[in-house]
């Protein structure tokens, strides 16, 4: 039953693994042929900020948005309550830049966004978390997708700079590893997913859709199913960079990740009519099916592994308290036996997946001209880091089944 | 620009060639463990005709056998010890030789308890004190495992200690059956020593000496 398990789920990670690397291989990152007109006819973006309690970023945020290239721009700081100086800060901001400021009572960052839309003028809209940075040609870069008029959202390659901690440093990776995935799910018309950093879209078709979802856990995850539910598509331009701020604990990193796998959870589920159907073309037919399975092979494989390891540890602890050290030096077996020991219908697999899934690792730091460095840091995000992600998600599972109350 | 549907097909049949690779592989290797345990019991097969022959030779034509008797014996028990550890590491990566396993493991069985018989005559007609101890042992049973380790740790310290190894789930050798139902044998790891004492569940290196003694 458990080589069963270890097969079925290498077999979906494989088959995975080689699908990306054949459209990097093939087809590269795609780059769409962009038609520039849109940015000739210079049509007005409002970049909506939503905040709350951002004192010691908002500026530096708003600094980055006033430093775009694209200069047609209204700018809508939509303050959600905040207790500390945020507003006050965004006041003074104001004396010298061109902004609208609305003053909400805290009811969270959906609704902000939603009264945001409700007072833009602008064609496309685009909004920003209070905590990010976006680069001088973000904006411009976005712009020219729209000239297809089934684009109905473009995101840019969300990042991390200048990580100090680990845990910074870690999710670095991540996005390196997941802005690629994403850009090649854009090139074959699945990406689902907009974020809160400069994801930017047609106004009309938000006030058409109703806004953002105010009552759910990730407005703009859900957004973004919204618009391939209803037949519309998402770009990346993996050219365009902006700027996060990582949770810098673990804590606050938990709450994240349960946050947002909650999220993907209720929306695979509200969304569950694209599951194998042929409409939604490679979304319905490989994509949607991979999500699906992606977190409940992650929790498998781990929990087999740690199954393993435990079984492996009482073994050792039990020889270590009866035999003392010596237990250590007992060598069993000899290098052939050892390797005849070994299980090659799974080990052989797996190796041929770690090595797609390393050049798709190396792949993402040579587009982002990043050098791969620190050993360690690779090291967890590969061996322990899996771990960390399998908890969030069984925690997301446990906190959605028992239908437990959004933590932010 | 290579179809979306193509590369889906390619990279299915890709994975698929992957795992076959990763059966054939597996095939391959179960077929060496096979020829490896099958050459190890030719070489214990023939350690134990050894002893046996080297008995007859004493007997017809005179001499000490007891003297020669223990230096063959400690062959015959060391190798098996070997067979041993090969035999539970490989079943549990076995692949489609389930009969081969099945005909090693009894073959592997018969010499040990060839081995016990040998050793308890041994006792009987040299005066000799070795202690014999029957194990009986599930295959990937964790406190199993730390059994083992244990044994081979006490066989390794002291001389005159004989260790017998058996999986309790096995049901095929008539012999091994009925000195199970003997004993009583119900779960594992359960240790026989001196075929008067029994241990069961995990038994520590101290408490078993202490049992010995």
């Amino acid at each position: 039953m458990i080589t069963a398990i270890i097969w079925f789920a290498s077999f979906v990670m494989l088959f995975m693994t080689t699908f990306w690397f054949s459209i990097l291989l093939f087809n590269g990152i795609k780059q769409e042929k962009t038609n520039l007109n849109i940015l000739l006819n210079y049509p007005l973006v409002t970049i909506a900020i939503p905040c709350y309690n951002e004192e010691k970023k908002i500026i530096n945020t708003l600094n980055s948005i006033f430093l775009l290239n694209y200069k047609n721009i209204e700018v809508i700081v939509a303050d959600d309550g905040s207790k500390d100086n945020t507003l006050n800060l965004v006041k003074n901001f104001s004396k010298t830049h061109s902004l609208t400021i609305i003053s909400l009572n805290h009811k969270g960052k959906a609704h902000a966004l939603n009264k945001t839309l409700e007072i833009s003028k602008g064609e496309f809209f685009s909004n920003v978390d209070a905590d990010s940075e976006v680069q001088p040609e973000t904006l411009s870069l976005l712009l020219p997708h729209f000239s297809d008029e089934s684009i109905a959202a473009t995101v840019p390659f969300m990042q991390i700079k200048n990580p100090k901690k680990i845990i910074s440093k870690i999710q670095k990776i991540e996005y390196l590893i997941a802005g690629v995935i994403r850009s090649l799910m854009s090139s074959i018309e699945t990406l689902h997913l907009t974020h809160g950093v400069m994801t930017v879209y047609r106004t009309s078709l938000l006030k058409k859709l109703g806004g953002f979802d105010e009552l759910t856990l990730t407005d703009d995850f859900e957004m973004g199913m919204r618009l391939i539910y209803h037949g519309y598509k998402i770009k990346m331009e993996a050219k365009a960079a902006v700027f996060t701020h990582p949770p810098l604990t673990f804590k606050a990193l938990w709450r994240q990740r349960v946050r947002w796998f909650r999220g993907y959870i209720r929306h695979h589920i509200q969304y569950s009519k694209m599951f194998l159907n042929q409409r939604y073309g490679m979304m319905g037919k490989f994509q949607f099916p991979i999500n699906i399975l992606y977190p409940l092979i992650i929790i498998a494989l781990t929990s087999l592994t740690l199954i393993t390891l435990f079984k492996t540890l009482r073994i050792k602890l039990m020889e270590l308290f009866s035999l003392g050290f010596s237990a250590l030096n007992i060598n069993f077996l000899g290098v052939k036996e050892t390797l005849l020991s070994l299980d090659y219908k799974l080990i052989f697999p797996i190796v041929v997946m770690l090595i797609l899934g390393i050049y798709i690792f190396y792949i993402s730091h040579i587009l982002n001209k990043e050098k791969i460095k620190s050993p360690f840091v690779i090291f967890i995000f590969f061996v322990i880091y899996p771990y960390i992600i399998a908890s969030h998600w069984v925690s997301a599972f446990i906190n959605e089944t028992g239908n437990l109350k959004k933590k932010w | 620009m290579v179809s979306r549907t193509k590369l889906l097909i390619g990279s299915f049949i890709f994975t698929l060639v992957v795992f076959i690779i990763g059966l054939f592989i597996g095939f391959q290797m179960d077929k060496l463990r096979v020829n490896d345990l099958s050459n190890l019991l030719s070489e214990s097969d023939l350690n134990s005709q050894s002893y046996l022959i080297n008995q007859d030779f004493y007997s017809v034509f005179g001499g000490d056998w007891c003297k020669n008797a223990l230096p063959l014996a400690e062959k015959v028990s060391l190798e098996s010890v070997r067979v041993g550890r090969l035999l539970s590491s490989y079943e549990s990566k076995k692949f489609y030789n389930e009969d081969e396993y099945n005909y090693l493991k009894r073959k592997y069985f018969l010499l040990e308890l060839n081995a016990f018989i040998l050793f308890t005559k041994m006792n009987q007609n040299c005066k000799t004190k070795n202690h014999m101890i029957l194990f009986f042992y599930d295959i990937d049973q964790g406190s199993s495992i730390a059994q083992g380790t244990n044994l081979d740790e006490l066989v390794e310290e002291n001389k005159l200690v004989y260790v017998f190894s058996f999986d309790r789930t096995y049901t095929q050798e008539p012999l091994l059956e009925s000195i199970k139902t003997q004993y009583n044998i119900t779960k594992s790891p359960t240790l026989i020593i001196n075929s008067n004492k029994k241990l069961e569940g995990f038994t520590t290196y101290k408490e078993i000496l202490n049992s010995l003694n």
